[in-house]
């Protein structure tokens, strides 16, 4: 039985509007309603202070703030650093992936995935549903 | 003056540490002397190194002026055509993908109105497929951008070496060094090495 609430809102953080969109349709047919999207880790950021989020799913490479510095910005903030963050990224280097583990990150997707990869690793992270 | 009895050597050596820390007399004194000493310098030696230098002088002369005939047309021509023609592909790709998205979500919208059944499933499955394969638009377009700012750094440098100024200041944000941009397929990691790697940390 799902123990994950679906309700919960979801950021997802990405430069390109075209994987915005994916992954908002990815999460859609998930089940996962209450989406949000951000273009930046500023931007992302941001919204954070302004709504409760269950969920993070961000891009590494975009300016002017990475989702690498906005991990690290958010498990700094004691208010954030218990949010589930999964980074989605073309970033596929060993250093990369070390990085972002010390940085507290929950799971690492890399780019391209497909649908089961990201339920899979939701699932990981959130719970099975 | 005495000490211009003295050798150049002589002279040198017996400067002092003060003396060389700070411009005194007799250092000024020794570089004058130096440099009168190779212009009237009639040695075989001399002669050849002062020709050394001209055959080299003559050397980079000439090497800039060939960077700047050949270079000069791709600084100026070709790398900013090639790289607004892959900013076009870009652009055009991206706009691309758009109108599928769109085609995918309304056959989502319409799985949706169809309720639960085999239709409505294959649809659904049917648009995942879509989504899935409209990955290849993030990672081609951040491939794309890297060869455009890599170009952009060469008709830089050209421009520098051929005497001319840069007209896109090259990225040296050393800062960023995690980001490496997708890596080639050859060189990738696959899920599989990302997950085995992320479950070792």
């Amino acid at each position: 039985m799902s123990t994950v609430n679906k309700n919960m809102n979801v950021l997802i953080v990405d430069d390109y509007k075209t994987m915005l969109r994916i992954i908002g349709n990815l999460l859609n047919q998930l089940g996962f309603k209450n989406i949000d999207e951000a273009m930046d880790g500023g931007e992302a950021y941001n919204k954070l202070k302004d709504k409760e989020y269950g969920l993070i799913i961000s891009d590494w490479n975009m300016e002017p703030v990475s989702g690498y510095d906005f991990l690290v910005k958010v498990r700094a903030d004691e208010k954030f650093k218990n949010i589930p963050f999964v980074l989605v990224t073309a970033e596929s280097k060993t250093e990369n992936v070390i990085a972002a583990k010390k940085a507290g990150v929950s799971n690492y997707i890399v780019k391209p995935f497909n649908a089961q990869t990201l339920k899979m690793k939701l699932s990981a992270v959130l719970g099975p549903f | 003056m005495a000490h211009h009895t003295l050798s150049l050597v002589q002279r040198l050596q017996n400067l002092s540490e003060t003396d060389l820390k700070v411009p005194s007399p007799a250092l000024a004194s020794l570089i004058h002397d130096v440099v009168e000493e190779l212009k009237n310098a009639n040695s075989y030696n001399a002669h050849d190194l002062q020709k050394e230098f001209q055959e080299i002088a003559q050397y980079i002369q000439q090497a800039r002026s060939e960077i700047a005939s050949i270079g000069g047309q791709a600084a100026e021509l070709d790398i900013p055509v090639a790289t607004d023609e892959l900013e076009a592909v870009v652009k055009a790709t991206e706009e691309a993908t758009g109108k599928i998205l769109d085609a995918a979500e309304v056959i989502g919208r319409i799985a949706g109105e169809l309720g639960e059944g085999a239709n409505a499933d294959a649809l659904n499955d049917a648009a995942t497929m879509i989504y899935e394969a409209s990955n290849f638009q993030d990672v081609t377009g951040q491939r794309l951008t890297k060869v455009i700012k890599a170009l952009q750094k060469i008709e830089g440098k050209i421009q520098s070496l051929s005497g001319g100024t840069p007209t896109q200041q090259a990225d040296i944000n050393n800062s960023a060094s995690l980001l490496n941009g997708p890596q080639l397929p050859q060189n990738a990691s696959s899920q599989d090495d990302i997950d085995a790697l992320f479950d070792s940390l």
